[in-house]
C-alpha cells in the first residue's frame, strides 16, 4: 500500500504550525547571498584558492606585472620589436641618450644591414611608421649602438628563462629526492639527509662561481648549476609533507587496493605535496634571477654578445666609472627590471603561499 | 648542554670533511688549470718548466691525494727545509750602476741551486745549461773551464771577491713584501710572475713590475721604487753548509729570471733596468727563446735564516701571492668583521624596533608602507644598488670615495681624527649597501616573530589581568618574540660574511669575500679550498650558535638542557 502525500492532512514538509498561532515568516535562504548557491557541485580547490589569491591586491597586481614582462619579452621581442638586440650597427662608441634620432646613422655598413634585415624580416609584425633605419631609442643605446629597451627585452628572456629552468631543475631534484626519503624512511632517508645538510653547508655563492669558474660560463651551465645547489630546501619540504602524509587513511587505502611504489609517489603523496612545492618554486624563482645576474655580473654567467640583465648592468660598470651619472640609462633599465621581477615573484609567491595553506 | 654542543662538534666533523672532500673533487675534476692562469699561455713555456711547476704546487698527483695532504697538512704539517731571509744591501746596489759585473767563484765559495749546495764543478755545468738555454750570445760569453771547476771565464775579475756563496736560484723563490696601503687598495689585480713562482702580497705589483719594464725602453727616465719593505725568502734544500753559517756574509744571488732580479731590485728601491746581468751578459728587452730569461746576478746579504717548523692548521700557501693561506685570511677576516660588526649591530638596531612597531600596528598604512619597502629591500640586488650608489654618491655628487678601506698613504689610526673620518667615508656606502639588504630580512622575521606571540593565551591573560600597554609589549611579548629573534644572530653570520663577495668586490674592500672571489678567478687552490672550509665552518657554527642562544633565551628549553 502508497501513501499518497498529497492525501495527508499536512503535506510533509510543512512547518508545524500551532493552531491559532501567526504564519510563520517565511525563513531566508542562507545562499542567498552567495552566488555559488544555486549551482550543486561544491567550490573546488582551485576555485577557492583563485578566490584567496584575488583578495590579495599585491599578489594580484604581482601576477599581471609577471604577465605584462614575459608578454614583452617574448612575443613582443619577436614580433615587433623593431631592434635587434644583438647585432652590433657600429663599434665602440658612445651610448646614446633616450630619444628619438634622425634616420641618417643607418646604411653605413652594408653587410650589417642585410643582416639586420634577414632578422627583422623574422619578425612578422612590424609597428608602423618604424621602419628600419629609423632611430627611436626609448631607452637609449648601449656604446655599440644596439638599442637598450630591445636588449633589456632580450635580456628579460635570457633571466626568466635561467630562472624558470634553474628551478624547474631544483624542484625536480629536491621533489625526488625529499619524496624517496621521506617514503622509505631509514637507510636511504639518512643518506639523503646527510646528502642535504652537506649541500647546505657549502657556500652556496661560492661554490657556484667556483663550478662556473672551472666550467666554461655560458646559458646552460648557469642554469644547471644554480639547479643543482638550491635544490635542498624543496627537499627538506617535500620529505616533511611526505612523511606526515604517508601515514594518512587514503595511503593506506590505496596501498590496500594494491598501488605499487610508484603510483603511491607520483599519484598521491607528490600532488597532494604540490602546493607548498609551488610557493618554494615561485619563491626560488626570484634568487635563481638573482643568482644568474651576480653571476654574470661577475662574467661567470651568460656571456656576450647574449644579453642578460646581470651583464648588462656588468658593461654599464665602465660608463659609472668613467662618466658618473651622465649614462644613467644604462646601469638604471636592467637593475630595475631585476628589482620589478623579483619583487613580483616575492609578492607573488607571498600571495600563494597565503591563498594555498589552509589555515589561512 | 655541554654534551649537546659537543655532540653537535662532533656531527659537524664529517659534514665538514665531506664537504670539502666534495669540494676539492669539483674543483680539481673539473676542466681549469691553475698552472694556465700562472703561465699565461702555455705553448710558450717549456713542457719540462710546466712540469716543474705542477710537482711544486701538488698538482701532477691525483686529485683524491692531492686532498689527502691537504688535510694532512690542515692537521700536522711536518718540517720543511729551513728559509733563508735575504737583506738587500742598498750601497752595493748603488755602486753596480753598470752594465756588467763579473763574479769569481772560488775554493771557499759556496754554490747553492736551488737551496742545495753543490759541487762547483757541477756549479758550473748547470749555470751552463741555463746560458745554453737562454740565448746565443749568452752562450758564446760562458765557458765552462773544466779543468778547474771554475766559471773563470764568465767571471773573470775579481771584482767580488768578497762573495762567500753564490746562490743560484732557477725554482721557487718566494718573495713576500709589505707594500704601501696604497697598493693594497688598487684595483688592479694581477697574475704574477709564474716562471719562477714570485708571489708578490701586492695587487699592483704588476703595475710596478710592468713600470719597470718600460725602463727598458731606451729614454725613460730612472724610477725610484717606493717599495716599503720587501723580504725575500729561499727555501734551502738539503744544503751541506749550516744555514747559519751563512747569515750576515754577502752572497751573490744568480736567478734565471729577468722578473726575479726584478723583484729583487724593487725590494731595494734600485733601478730595474741597472740589473746587472752575469758575466757580461746584457739584457736587450726582448724576450728570449722558450721564454727563459737570462741569468741575472744580484748581491745580497743574508739577514737570517729561518727554520720553518712543523706546523698545525696548515693551509698551504696561495698560489698567487706565495703567503700562507693562513695568514691571508687573519688579515681579510679582520677587515670583513671590521664592516659586518657594523652592520649586524645597525641592522638590529633599525631593523627590531621597525620590525615590533609595524607588527603592533598590523594592516595599518606604516604596517602596508614598511612590509612593501621591505620587500623592494630583500629583492633589489646588491650588485645594482653597489653601482646605483658608486654612480649617485661617488661619481655624480662626489661625496664618498669609490672603493678601498683608506685613502692613499693613510692607514687608520684610531688617535687621529683625520684617518678615522677618511675610513668612515670609505665604509659608508658599502655599509649602506649590505645593511639596506639585511634590514629587510630581520625586519620582516621580527614582524612575524611578534605576530606569533601576540596572538598567544598568556598575552590576553595579562591584558586582562588590567597590565598597562606598555607593560605586555615588553614584558610578554617582547619577552617572548626575541627567543627567535636572537636565534637569526647565529644564522645571519656566516650569509653576511658569506654573502659579502659582491659588495667587497665592487668597493674593493680588502675582506674575506673578495679574496675568495680573486681566488677562484686565479684558480687558487688553497684559498678556495680555505674559503669553503671556513665557510662551511661558519655555517655550521652559525647553526649551533643559533641553536645555543634559542636554548639560553628560552627557559623551557633550558631546563630541559638543565634535567
Amino acid at each position: 500500500m502508497t501513501i499518497d502525500s498529497a492525501s495527508l492532512p499536512i503535506p510533509p514538509g510543512t512547518p508545524l504550525q500551532m493552531p491559532g498561532a501567526p504564519p510563520p515568516a517565511p525563513v531566508a535562504d542562507p545562499f542567498a547571498g552567495l552566488e555559488r548557491a544555486n549551482t550543486l557541485a561544491p567550490e573546488s580547490f582551485m576555485q577557492l584558492v583563485v578566490r584567496r589569491f584575488r583578495k590579495n591586491k599585491a599578489a594580484v597586481v604581482s601576477y599581471w606585472i609577471l604577465v605584462f614582462l614575459f608578454v614583452a619579452c617574448f612575443p613582443v621581442y619577436y614580433l615587433f620589436v623593431p631592434f635587434d638586440a644583438q647585432l652590433i650597427p657600429h663599434g665602440n662608441g658612445e651610448p646614446q641618450k633616450p630619444g628619438f634620432y634622425p634616420t641618417d646613422t643607418g646604411g653605413t655598413d652594408p653587410a650589417f644591414e642585410s643582416k639586420l634585415k634577414l632578422s627583422l624580416e623574422q619578425r612578422k609584425f612590424k609597428i608602423p611608421g618604424i621602419a628600419l633605419g629609423q632611430q627611436t631609442h626609448l631607452w637609449g643605446t648601449d656604446k655599440q649602438g644596439r638599442d637598450y629597451l630591445s636588449r633589456c627585452l632580450k635580456g628579460g628572456q635570457i633571466s626568466l628563462t635561467v630562472g624558470f629552468v634553474a628551478v624547474g631543475i631544483a624542484v625536480t631534484i629536491g621533489t625526488l629526492l625529499g619524496a624517496i626519503g621521506g617514503f622509505f624512511g631509514g637507510l636511504p632517508d639518512s643518506i639523503i639527509s646527510r646528502f642535504t645538510e652537506i649541500m647546505l653547508s657549502l657556500p652556496t655563492f661560492f661554490l657556484i662561481i667556483t663550478i662556473q669558474a672551472v666550467l666554461s660560463p655560458n646559458i646552460y651551465n648557469v642554469m644547471a648549476v644554480i639547479g643543482i645547489t638550491s635544490w635542498m630546501g624543496v627537499s627538506r619540504l617535500v620529505r616533511g609533507q611526505v612523511l606526515s602524509q604517508k601515514e594518512e587513511e587514503y595511503i593506506q587505502a590505496s596501498r590496500a587496493s594494491g598501488a605499487g611504489l610508484t603510483r603511491i609517489l607520483l599519484r598521491h603523496l607528490i600532488p597532494n605535496s604540490i602546493g607548498p612545492i609551488i610557493v618554494a618554486a615561485t619563491l626560488a624563482i626570484p634568487s635563481a634571477i638573482l643568482t644568474e645576474s651576480a653571476l654574470s655580473y661577475f662574467g661567470m654567467g651568460v656571456q656576450p654578445p647574449t644579453p642578460s640583465w646581470g651583464n648588462m648592468v656588468a658593461d654599464a660598470r665602465e660608463w659609472v666609472v668613467s662618466r658618473g651619472v651622465a649614462m644613467w640609462w644604462l646601469v638604471t633599465y636592467p637593475g630595475m627590471l631585476i628589482a620589478i621581477t623579483v619583487i613580483a615573484f616575492n609578492f607573488l609567491g607571498e600571495g600563494l603561499r597565503d591563498a594555498l595553506d589552509p589555515r589561512s | 648542554m655541554f654534551q649537546f654542543i659537543l655532540r653537535r662538534l662532533l656531527q659537524a666533523i664529517p659534514i665538514i670533511l665531506a664537504t670539502t672532500f666534495l669540494a676539492y673533487g669539483i674543483i680539481r675534476a673539473a676542466p681549469g688549470d691553475p698552472i694556465q692562469m700562472l703561465i699565461g699561455d702555455p705553448k710558450k713555456i717549456p713542457a719540462s718548466v710546466i712540469e716543474d711547476l705542477k710537482r711544486q704546487l701538488g698538482l701532477d698527483k691525483p686529485w683524491y691525494v692531492s686532498y689527502a695532504y691537504w688535510l694532512r697538512n690542515l692537521f700536522y704539517n711536518p718540517a720543511q727545509p729551513p728559509i733563508v731571509d735575504i737583506e738587500l744591501d742598498k750601497a752595493t746596489m748603488e755602486s753596480l750602476n753598470q752594465t756588467s759585473f763579473d763574479v769569481r767563484i772560488d775554493k771557499d765559495t759556496i754554490v747553492l741551486i736551488d737551496g742545495q749546495e753543490v759541487a762547483q764543478r757541477k756549479a758550473a755545468h748547470a749555470v751552463f745549461e741555463l746560458s745554453e738555454k737562454t740565448s746565443g750570445s749568452m752562450k758564446r760569453k760562458i765557458r765552462v773551464p773544466r779543468t778547474k771547476g771554475l766559471l773563470k771565464d764568465a767571471f773573470e775579475k775579481d771584482r767580488s771577491a768578497d762573495w762567500q756563496a753564490i746562490l743560484i736560484w732557477v725554482k721557487e723563490p718566494v718573495v713576500t713584501g709589505v707594500f704601501d696601503e696604497a697598493s693594497a687598495n688598487d684595483n688592479e689585480v694581477s697574475a704574477l710572475y709564474p716562471r719562477e713562482r714570485i708571489k708578490v702580497i701586492s695587487f699592483d705589483a704588476r703595475a710596478r713590475l710592468l713600470k719597470a719594464q718600460e725602463l727598458d725602453k731606451p729614454g725613460q727616465p730612472e724610477t725610484v721604487f717606493d717599495v716599503d719593505n720587501v723580504n725575500v725568502q729561499l727555501r734551502l734544500g738539503k744544503a751541506k753548509v749550516k744555514p747559519p753559517d751563512l747569515v750576515g756574509k754577502e752572497v751573490l744571488l744568480v736567478t734565471r729570471s729577468r722578473e726575479t732580479s726584478r723583484l729583487f731590485a724593487l725590494a731595494d728601491q734600485a733601478s730595474a733596468a741597472k740589473m746587472p746581468a752575469v758575466g757580461s751578459f746584457t739584457w736587450k728587452g726582448e724576450p728570449l727563446k722558450d721564454g727563459i730569461a737570462g741569468l741575472y746576478a744580484q748581491p745580497v746579504k743574508l739577514k737570517a735564516v729561518v727554520a720553518s717548523p712543523a706546523k698545525r692548521f696548515d693551509l698551504g700557501v696561495s698560489y698567487t701571492q706565495g703567503r700562507p693561506v693562513t695568514e691571508l685570511y687573519m688579515e681579510a677576516l679582520q677587515n670583513t668583521f671590521f664592516m659586518v660588526f657594523l652592520v649586524l649591530l645597525l641592522e638590529f638596531l633599525i631593523a627590531i624596533p621597525i620590525g615590533i612597531i609595524v607588527a603592533l600596528k598590523k594592516n595599518s598604512p606604516l604596517d602596508y608602507i614598511l612590509t612593501f619597502l621591505t620587500f623592494v629591500g630583500i629583492s633589489l640586488p646588491n650588485f645594482w644598488l653597489a653601482l646605483m650608489f658608486l654612480m649617485i654618491f661617488s661619481f655624480g655628487l662626489g661625496w664618498y670615495p669609490s672603493g678601498g678601506m683608506q685613502s692613499m698613504n693613510t692607514t687608520l689610526d684610531w688617535r687621529d681624527p683625520a684617518t678615522i673620518y677618511d675610513r668612515i667615508r670609505h665604509m659608508t656606502l658599502p655599509l649602506l649597501v649590505m645593511t639596506l639588504g639585511a634590514i629587510a630580512g630581520t625586519m620582516r622575521y621580527t614582524r612575524a616573530a611578534v605576530l606569533d606571540v601576540i596572538h598567544q593565551d598568556y598575552v590576553r591573560t595579562a591584558k586582562a589581568k588590567g597590565l598597562p600597554y606598555w607593560r605586555v609589549i615588553t614584558g610578554h611579548v617582547l619577552k617572548n618574540a626575541m627567543i627567535p629573534i636572537i636565534t637569526l644572530l647565529g644564522l645571519t653570520l656566516p650569509f653576511l660574511i658569506g654573502g659579502s663577495y659582491i659588495v667587497e668586490t665592487i668597493f674593493s674592500w680588502p675582506g674575506m669575500g673578495r679574496l675568495g672571489l680573486e681566488a677562484v678567478f686565479k684558480r687558487d687552490y688553497p684559498v678556495i679550498m680555505a674559503g669553503i672550509l671556513f665557510g662551511a665552518m661558519m655555517i655550521i657554527a652559525g647553526q649551533l650558535l643559533a641553536d645555543v642562544l634559542y636554548a639560553w633565551a628560552n627557559p623551557r628549553i633550558r631546563k630541559s638542557f638543565e634535567g
